[in-house]
């Protein structure tokens, strides 16, 4: 996918204005995530995971929803997360559609996902869970 | 557009409050609320509820991202900010007009010039509006010059930050020996409190009291004021006791300054509800701000004027015409509102927690505005107000008494309530009186403090 910089200011522009914090936007088979991060973090994901409010028992850590909207367990271009999966710190396992904005949902430690709480396609708020991952190591 | 539903960006009494007013209009309500709000009672009365973000109002009631995504998420067609959070931020005002919903409110640029304590001064001024003697703009940076204004205005004086508010960025100055200094110090903590050095210098009034105006404008043209307040009963710049009409300002007087305000609103093409706030003494109005939101103490507005201003401000915002004229608002009898605060009385300690058990008063001319019930938790993370207490009656002391009556009545375990600080104001002869000042509250409670001691 080839994005002009005036393309780019102007997405940037515009989740200024509206306030978003993270962005993807899709073009054909290709998309682009901007993340306008207060911390400059290199990690998306920690920063969804300090809004996520993960918990982390003995058991497992829960997963859960960074934001209002229709919870997917898959990226339109990439592979569904099901149960058994390994995930690695920062991996996507899904996305909150609102209309046309996706929020990404990470993995917030790596390990092996043991439940997918939600369902798939289904409405979800801040904080819903969405997933347990029994943490490696 | 056909409004079908509007999202509540606010939380507790005055999102409840939002919620009863969207009924009588046959509108649906979304209610967002903030992880520590979630289940809270008052949320099973909208609609729909969704929790938006953390317990710390800024990755929720203040993140204007969070709002708009639900906004989206949940197919709202309109806005409506209640007070505090983001009701008179202009960002995001924009963002929901930009988002081509409704914001019930003035445009996002009405709502910027009256933010901006300097320039909705000067176009006030300039539209007639009485203003306070002072430096009509920011004071500049040459030592002589704002000696020369503040020689020009005279002493005492007061030097406030253009970007501050809540008693915040001000210092009073009594000689132009100190008048450097504080000039110094103020800029210093307005560029660190609110990241703007802008300050501006006005006559500080010794003894003022708090009057504002209540107006509702359709954007059409057409606008009416619904009255007068007096929030001279203050603590810390917050109030906490108000009352309709404010006693002893004479109804003329009242009535040309209603006017003025609700020109200056059509000259600006004001969409909403509004109040004009003033310093009042010694006969003089001077108006301080404006406030482009609904705003806590509107209920006894709405008590002596019989009018549902939350859902006329819906109304209004949705396009509609306001339909009433000036001829036809009628203000009677008189009304107070407590401000009922889960804190310790006397020293304003918040006191958060579960509240185990609630019994709120009633009778004859009480209204309690509340989203409290048995159960409720109070979070610490927001404003301690939890609940107002109006009182309604034919004369001001028939008013005094029922609300007496009304905070014998209110009971609360679990947390502390205010409740005895206002019995204190109440029954004081300086309240009973109406000798009101901002100061009064601040001086009752040092009397009654000296008083302990002896």
């Amino acid at each position: 996918m080839s994005i002009e910089s005036w393309e780019l200011a102007e997405l940037i522009a515009q989740m200024k204005r509206a306030g978003v914090k993270e962005l993807e936007a899709q073009r054909g088979e290709s998309s682009i995530r901007l993340s306008l991060g207060r911390h400059n973090r290199k990690m998306v994901g920690t920063r969804a995971l300090e809004l996520a409010g993960v918990e982390r028992t003995d058991a497992a850590t829960f997963v859960r929803a960074p934001a209002v909207g229709r919870f997917s367990n898959r990226h339109p271009l990439g592979e569904a997360t099901t149960v058994g999966d390994h995930v690695q710190e920062g991996d996507l396992l899904g996305v909150i559609a609102i209309g046309p904005i996706f929020r990404p949902v990470i993995a917030p430690v790596a390990g092996r996902v043991i439940e997918q709480v939600c369902r798939s396609e289904s409405d979800v708020e801040y904080g819903t869970t969405l997933y347990r991952i029994m943490a490696s190591g | 557009m056909s409004v079908r539903s509007i999202l509540i960006a606010n939380r507790g009494e005055i999102a409840l409050r939002i919620i009863r007013a969207c009924r009588t209009l046959g509108l649906r309500t979304i209610a967002v609320c903030s992880e520590a709000d979630r289940g809270a009672a008052y949320l099973a009365l909208a609609d729909r509820a969704v929790c938006i973000g953390g317990a710390a109002a800024d990755t929720s009631y203040l993140d204007i991202g969070a709002v708009m995504l639900a906004a989206a998420a949940v197919g709202a067609d309109a806005i409506h900010p209640g007070y505090g959070f983001l009701s008179e931020n202009g960002d995001f005002a924009e963002a929901v007009e930009g988002a081509g919903l409704i914001f019930i409110g003035p445009t996002s640029d009405v709502v910027r010039l009256m933010g901006d304590k300097i320039a909705a001064k000067a176009k006030m001024r300039e539209l007639g509006v009485p203003c306070v003697a002072g430096s009509h703009g920011a004071l500049p940076d040459d030592p002589q010059l704002c000696q020369a204004c503040a020689t020009e205005v005279g002493y005492p004086l007061i030097i406030k930050a253009a970007g501050g508010g809540g008693g915040r960025g001000m210092r009073i100055v009594r000689d132009s020996a100190s008048l450097h200094q504080a000039i110094g110090a103020t800029r210093e903590e307005a560029r660190r409190a609110f990241a703007n050095p802008t300050i501006y210098l006005e006559k500080f009034l010794e003894h003022p009291r708090h009057v504002e105006i209540q107006v509702i404008c359709d954007g059409g043209g057409e606008g009416v004021w619904l009255g007068a307040r007096d929030c001279s009963m203050q603590r810390r710049h917050q109030k906490l006791i108000e009352e309709a009409p404010p006693p002893g300002v004479p109804e003329a007087n009242i009535a040309e300054l209603g006017e003025r305000c609700v020109a200056a609103c059509r000259a600006i093409g004001y969409r909403g509800v509004g109040t004009f706030e003033f310093l009042y003494q010694d006969g003089i109005f001077a108006f301080i701000e404006m406030n482009t939101r609904i705003q806590v103490e509107h209920p006894i507005t709405e008590e002596t004027s019989g009018i549902d201003i939350v859902r006329e401000q819906i109304r209004v915002a949705l396009g509609e015409p306001l339909g009433l004229r000036q001829s036809e608002v009628t203000c009677r009898g008189h009304a107070i509102e407590c401000r009922i605060n889960a804190e310790h009385p006397f020293d304003g300690i918040p006191s958060p927690g579960r509240v185990e058990s609630w019994l709120a008063p009633g009778g004859p001319g009480i209204r309690v505005d509340t989203h409290i019930v048995a159960g409720s938790e109070v979070p610490s993370h927001y404003d301690s107000l939890i609940a107002k207490v109006i009182a309604r009656g034919e004369d001001r002391s028939e008013c005094i008494e029922r609300m007496l009556s009304a905070l014998a009545d209110l009971r609360a375990e679990g947390i502390r309530l205010n409740t005895e600080l206002h019995s204190v104001v109440l029954k004081d002869a300086s309240f009973r009186d109406a000798r009101l000042s901002i100061h009064s509250l601040e001086d009752i409670l040092r009397r009654r403090a000296s008083s302990d001691r002896r």
